[in-house]
């Protein structure tokens, strides 16, 4: 049964601006990379199908914008998050000083209801720029980091070359959906057709 | 930069559209077959551009001209032509072309008379504004009044600003709106002096239809009132500041982070914070564009730079990037920077500022209009656990820019622009709802949802028929109706606001006050020991707090050198040791230590309001309690009544019974004395049947002796006959007779006779 149902992911990628936000998800979603990114203004929105051991499972993405103040409008959206993705450019202090800020202000928005536990990721994205010579945190001091927020997964990124990307995002997906698993039970099967819509709701605003 | 997009831009690029501007590769088959519609439009508008300005605007520029006004413009035209290296000083500032002139004059009005409401009315930001450039133009009046300026004030600068440029033809004008009092900011034919303005209407269906390239800018230039807001010289001042502010690092404070809005060369040195997040976005607006390139990135640089200085209630937000630049395509610098100002300030006041609080309440504002018109479609997308504001709040806030076809972004702008409001916004959004919203209705998740909307609105190529939609289709949702609904939601807004930042402080006070406190406490003992008595006046939470932070002093105190990554975060990676010298620590550290009892004072406050807000609860809790009781009291009384009543109704029903009963008995007894009475009447006839029956019997009795007597004669007779016998008498005739008078007298002796005597 699990095989063939379809499983909603609802992440959010939170960071400063500038740090690559937009550029990991259109390499992870499009394949793509472009130095042409727009600055992304309120929020933006991709989805896509992966499939995560037996399940095929598919990630909205919410691509939010990194000025500080468009956190101040009603980010609904945080609520329901199955994942939260908190990106830093390794090349910029402040963007990896912000994370707390960005972390807090995620478990406030999104209120989860055990947030000790609630699935994160940090990206370190951009370690392609200048070899990696320009960059000012160290893997070390973002794993300590990491550490002392509750073990949250890490991984170095580079939107550019596609590093890493696929293999963060799909171990996105695996932390949502191993927290994903205790609420199931309470859920109706999706495969029911007869009141899909309903279903469909209510699995992805778990 | 002041390349006009007709002729800078050549459509040959492939991914590029007439504007120069990307299409996306998914939409561009059918870009290429709207390109020959747009152009087959844009010709057909320009010949009724053409025509109406021609018809209508003769007079008035031969009167211009006869005032000598031709001249300055003929020199500004010439400024403008000058080449882009050589000129840029010169072409700075572009007159629009007289032919506008007529149309100008009549929005004139409408500008003013928003601008006498700001400076009348309460509202803030934009009323400060003039203040401002008024400030600027006056010798270094120190400490000016940020606040509200008096009418008289801002009329004697604008009319010196507008004697510059235009000389006393406007000032008639003047006079003859000054005449005319009006408070409505909507844009409606009040706005238009009759007499003045006869062709409005013909004016609404031009710029519904679409404003031709060629003219837009100075067109749009036109609806903004760019002319009327100038303070020649003010644009040139900021800019002086901005060469020589620039090169600073970080700071904390800003420029303009006060309330006052004079400022001095010596405020410059401090960096503004919003320039960091301005380089970013540079290269990040309309990338590949043509006319971005290394010029046009400086001016785009410099308009934003001077836009924050100008409005620090707003400084620089995203998506401002993004209309600075289309400003810049298709007008000079200091035109782009005063059409810029014109609707930041007027048309999106409060949009963009720092709490964004209109945009918030647009959104709601839209989503009650949404709920209203396609109850369907909410219904489905409520059912999706999908909110229309997630899609719609970019849609507004980048005013569609990246977000339609450009075709259609400019031809919704123009309109917007005309309006002098932004019910635009909300109409084309109705529009693009009411077109698409069939489609949306059959998606199954949020995501496809989301997905198809986007892709939908991104190709909207039909502009004609977007903004026909919207300003026929949705005519209603004009500014009256909107600002209603903006009243009716603020508030809820602003409680969410401050319920956010209430939040968001506990959580700071809960994690990284802790630890800022902690750090400041390991560098300078002393300092934080003063700190920590108001610190314990303080609730529960912050007394731990400080025990946290006690309880770890001596761990911290060896490593003062790493306190500001502490402050930071609380994993201090040995390796990356702040190489900063001690004095700016010091300072530093200070202020981060008045920011914390700052935030210590603000957290009392909360903690005060929340037991206020604890305490209300609690009593009103009581007093629910208490009415719970009442209310169980009142329904066990009701009960009794009703068992009461159930009793009363059993004892009517018995009496009644009783009452039936006792009828009977009166029915039977009347029944027995019938009877009684019958049996009565039959005794009494037995009785006199048996007196009579005695009588009949009596007189059988004297019958009888009669009879007796009779037989007695009879014999005494015969007995007397017989004696008689010896005479010859037959014997036979003699029984004869006897038997005669015997049968006769029997009868007589039989009952029956009895009664008939």
């Amino acid at each position: 049964m699990a095989t063939r149902k379809r499983t909603l992911l609802k992440v959010i990628i939170l960071g400063d601006s500038g740090v690559g936000k937009t550029s990991l998800m259109n390499q992870f979603v499009n394949k793509k990379f472009s130095n042409q990114y727009k600055a992304t203004i309120g929020a933006d929105f991709l989805t896509k199908e992966v499939q995560v051991e037996d399940r095929l499972v598919t990630m909205q993405i919410w691509d939010t914008a990194g000025q500080e103040r468009f956190q101040s409008l009603g980010v609904a959206f945080y609520r329901g998050a199955d994942c939260c993705v908190l990106v830093y450019d390794v090349n910029l202090l402040k963007s990896f000083e912000s994370l707390s800020n960005w972390r807090d202000e995620f478990l406030v928005q999104a209120s989860p209801s055990d947030p000790e536990n609630f699935p994160f990721m940090v990206l370190g994205n951009k370690v392609d720029i200048d070899g990696g010579n320009s960059r000012v945190v160290s893997e070390k001091r973002a794993k300590t980091w990491c550490a002392s927020k509750g073990d949250i997964p890490y991984f170095e990124t580079s939107a550019k070359d596609d590093l890493n990307v696929d293999v963060a995002f799909q171990c996105i997906a695996k932390n949502a959906l191993k927290n994903e698993t205790d609420e199931e039970i309470y859920l109706p099967d999706t495969i029911d057709f007869s009141s899909g819509s309903t279903h469909t709701s209510s699995s992805c605003s778990c | 930069m002041a390349k006009r997009s007709t002729n800078s831009v050549p459509n040959v690029e492939l991914c590029r559209d007439i504007y120069g501007f990307t299409v996306r590769p998914q939409h561009f088959q059918k870009y290429k077959q709207y390109a020959a519609i747009y152009t087959e439009e844009e010709a057909e508008r320009s010949a009724r551009w053409e025509r109406f300005l021609e018809a209508h605007c003769e007079d008035l520029i031969a009167e211009k001209i006869k005032s000598g006004i031709q001249e300055d413009h003929l020199a500004a035209e010439l400024g403008r032509n000058i080449d882009n290296d050589g000129g840029r000083k010169l072409e700075m500032w572009g007159q629009v072309r007289p032919s506008l002139w007529p149309i100008e004059q009549a929005l004139y009005s409408r500008y003013k008379k928003i601008k006498t409401m700001h400076s009348t009315g309460t509202s803030v930001s934009v009323a400060e504004a003039p203040s401002e450039l008024a400030a600027t133009q006056s010798v270094n009046s120190p400490a000016r009044n940020s606040g509200v300026i008096s009418e008289d004030e801002f009329e004697e600068f604008y009319d010196v600003e507008r004697s510059d440029v235009v000389s006393d033809a406007a000032s008639s004008t003047i006079a003859v709106e000054e005449g005319a009092t009006g408070i409505d900011t909507n844009e409606g034919s009040e706005d238009y002096d009759e007499e003045q303005c006869p062709w409005k209407e013909e004016l609404d269906a031009l710029v519904q239809g679409g404003v031709p390239m060629a003219l837009r800018g100075e067109v749009w230039q036109v609806f903004v009132g760019t002319k009327a807001r100038r303070i020649s010289g003010h644009y040139q001042a900021l800019l002086t500041l901005l060469a020589d502010g620039g090169g600073d690092s970080d700071g904390v404070g800003g420029l303009y982070k006060g309330t006052s809005n004079n400022y001095s060369l010596s405020d410059v040195g401090i960096l503004e914070k919003w320039t960091s997040q301005i380089e970013k976005d540079l290269p990040r607006t309309f990338p590949g564009h043509p006319a971005l390139d290394e010029d046009g990135r400086n001016a785009l640089r410099r308009l934003l730079t001077a836009y924050a200085r100008h409005n620090p209630d707003v400084g620089y937000c995203q998506a401002m990037n993004f209309f600075a630049a289309l400003l810049l395509l298709m007008m000079p610098e200091e035109n782009a920077f005063w059409t810029l100002t014109g609707f930041m300030d007027d048309y999106f006041e409060g949009y963009y500022s720092e709490k964004m609080l209109e945009s918030q309440v647009d959104q709601l504002v839209l989503e009650e209009l949404v709920r209203k018109h396609f109850p369907k479609l909410v219904s489905h997308l409520d059912a999706l656990g999908l909110q229309v504001s997630w899609v719609t709040g970019p849609w507004f806030l980048s005013i569609f820019v990246n977000i339609l076809p450009w075709e259609s972004v400019l031809r919704v702008w123009d309109v917007l622009l005309y309006d002098g409001n932004r019910s635009m916004l909300f109409r084309t959004a109705l529009a693009l709802l009411d077109q698409h919203g069939s489609a949306i209705l059959t998606t199954r998740d949020a995501g496809d949802a989301v997905t198809m909307l986007q892709s939908l609105a991104g190709s909207t190529f039909d502009s004609s028929h977007l903004v026909l939609i919207a300003c026929m289709g949705y005519q209603k949702v004009d500014e009256l109706v909107l600002q209603e609904f903006r009243t009716k939601f603020r508030p809820q807004v602003l409680a969410a606001l401050s319920e956010r930042s209430l939040e968001r402080s506990m959580w700071s006070r809960r994690g990284s006050l802790s630890s800022k406190v902690l750090a400041t406490q390991g560098t300078f003992k002393k300092t934080s020991h003063t700190n920590n008595s108001p610190m314990g006046k303080k609730g529960d939470s912050t007394v731990e707090d400080v025990g946290y932070v006690n309880s770890n002093d001596s761990g911290m105190n060896g490593d003062s050198d790493h306190a500001p990554n502490a402050l930071q975060d609380e994993a201090v990676d040995e390796e990356e040791a702040c190489m900063a010298d001690l004095m700016d620590q010091v300072k530093w550290l200070k202020a981060e230590l008045s920011r914390a009892l700052v935030e210590c004072r603000a957290a009392n406050l909360r903690a005060d309001e929340l037991e206020n807000a604890f305490m209300e609860l609690v009593k009103e809790d009581n007093r629910r309690l208490l009415s719970a009781k009442v209310e169980t009291l009142e329904d066990e009384v009701a009960q009794l009544r009703q068992t009461l009543a159930d009793k009363e109704d059993q004892e009517q029903a018995m009496v009644k019974l009783m009452l039936h009963m006792e009828q009977e008995q009166r029915i039977a007894d009347d029944a027995r004395w019938h009877a009684e009475e019958d049996a009565e009447a039959q005794r009494e006839t037995a009785n006199a049947l048996q007196a009579k029956y005695e009588e009949a019997l009596s007189a059988l009795a004297a019958m009888e002796k009669r009879t007796v007597m009779a037989e007695s004669m009879l014999e005494a007779t015969l007995q007397y006959q017989a004696l008689d016998q010896s005479a010859p008498v037959p014997l036979h005739l003699k029984q004869n007779h006897n038997r005669e008078v015997s049968r006769w007298s029997w009868p007589r002796l039989s009952p029956s006779n009895i009664y008939c005597t």
